[in-house]
């Protein structure tokens, strides 16, 4: 600690014989410093635009209560739950429209589907099918 | 954050606590590029040692201040500033670094000349003689001459942290950021660069 202040005075009564070499340098090298100071300003960032939109983010995210910040996570995951049923909602539907253009674009009618005569001989006609198919010599 | 005046912006915190930041306006950064440029300068030249070399890393350094981080709060140019600038002389060291190296290589092919010369013989001497009667008091030109030979002399290292740390006026962890090191190589290097001038100044007869 002792040796730290010494250091810490020895460095100020260095630090105040430097200040003096700053304040008699050439006038060649004031310009100069001057000159680029002058062009350094000319090309000054412009603050307001970025630290604008940093601060909405800032905002957002540091402007909510902790507690508000689990009810938020909820409502995301309750807006999440409900979008996934509507996406399966929407696929069921994509489905059975698909389904009734292609009964619709069949050259048998709808109809014919509801008489029940209709679907036993479509049976009885694929019970033959496959009976005949068992009784071809291999 | 809501912009509420030139230069001026308030954040809300949680609950109901304000921050006030203040961007650097451009007499701000005017003010502030003239209190160090000396400074800056001077630190140039004592890592480069070539005066026009050292007004273009300061040139550098404010461009890249004023571009770059020019829209940044006032009270981060100065760590800012410095670290641009450390950067810029390392840079600097570079360049050099890979010159020399050429240089190195092509001489060797070109010299045919068998010089068994020491190349520290041809480093400037310090002629402490310059001085007179080192128990003598010296004028105040040639304690500063003295001084700003013996922190050009100090190790890059050493010369950075205790430039940062003294003549800035950074606390430790300013001055490791701006170096890019830790705060313990921070303390070592000042001390050993404080030990160092010490003695040598002492020798030397001058008395602070």
């Amino acid at each position: 600690m002792n040796q730290e202040l010494h250091e810490s005075q020895f460095a100020s009564r260095i630090r105040h014989v430097l200040d003096q070499g700053t304040s008699n340098l050439d006038q060649k090298a004031v310009a100069r410093l001057y000159q680029f100071r002058q062009d350094a300003l000319c090309r000054q960032a412009a603050p307001v635009a970025v630290l604008s939109l940093a601060g909405i983010g800032h905002l957002a995210t540091e402007s909510l209560h902790s507690h508000y910040r689990g009810i938020l996570a909820f409502l995301a995951l309750v807006i999440g739950a409900m979008g996934v049923q509507f996406w399966q909602n929407a696929r069921q539907a994509t489905e059975l429209a698909e389904i009734d253009s292609a009964l619709l674009a069949d050259e048998v009618s709808p109809n014919a589907y509801t008489d029940q005569g209709f679907i036993e001989w479509l049976n009885h006609l694929s019970q033959q099918e496959e009976g005949s198919e068992e009784s071809l010599p291999q | 954050m809501v912009k509420v005046a030139a230069g001026q912006t308030v954040v809300h915190d949680p609950p109901f606590s304000i921050r006030i930041f203040y961007l650097a306006s451009r007499p701000q950064l005017s003010d502030f590029l003239a209190s160090v440029e000396r400074r800056a300068y001077k630190q140039a030249l004592f890592a480069v040692r070539d005066e026009d070399t050292a007004l273009d890393i300061v040139q550098d350094t404010m461009l890249k201040l004023s571009e770059k981080y020019g829209g940044r709060p006032a009270e981060e140019l100065p760590l800012l500033f410095q670290r641009i600038l450390q950067n810029t002389i390392r840079d600097f060291y570079r360049r050099q670094k890979v010159r020399s190296m050429w240089t190195t290589l092509l001489s060797s092919f070109s010299s045919g000349d068998d010089d068994d010369s020491d190349p520290l013989e041809t480093l400037p001497t310090d002629s402490t003689s310059r001085f007179g009667n080192p128990h003598g008091s010296l004028e105040q030109s040639q304690v500063l001459a003295i001084i700003e030979k013996e922190v050009e002399k100090l190790p890059a290292r050493q010369r950075e942290a205790f430039l940062l740390r003294y003549w800035e006026d950074m606390d430790i962890a300013e001055t490791a950021l701006a170096m890019g090191c830790s705060e313990g190589s921070v303390k070592t290097h000042c001390s050993r660069a404080t030990h160092t001038l010490a003695a040598v100044l002492k020798a030397k007869g001058v008395e602070l």
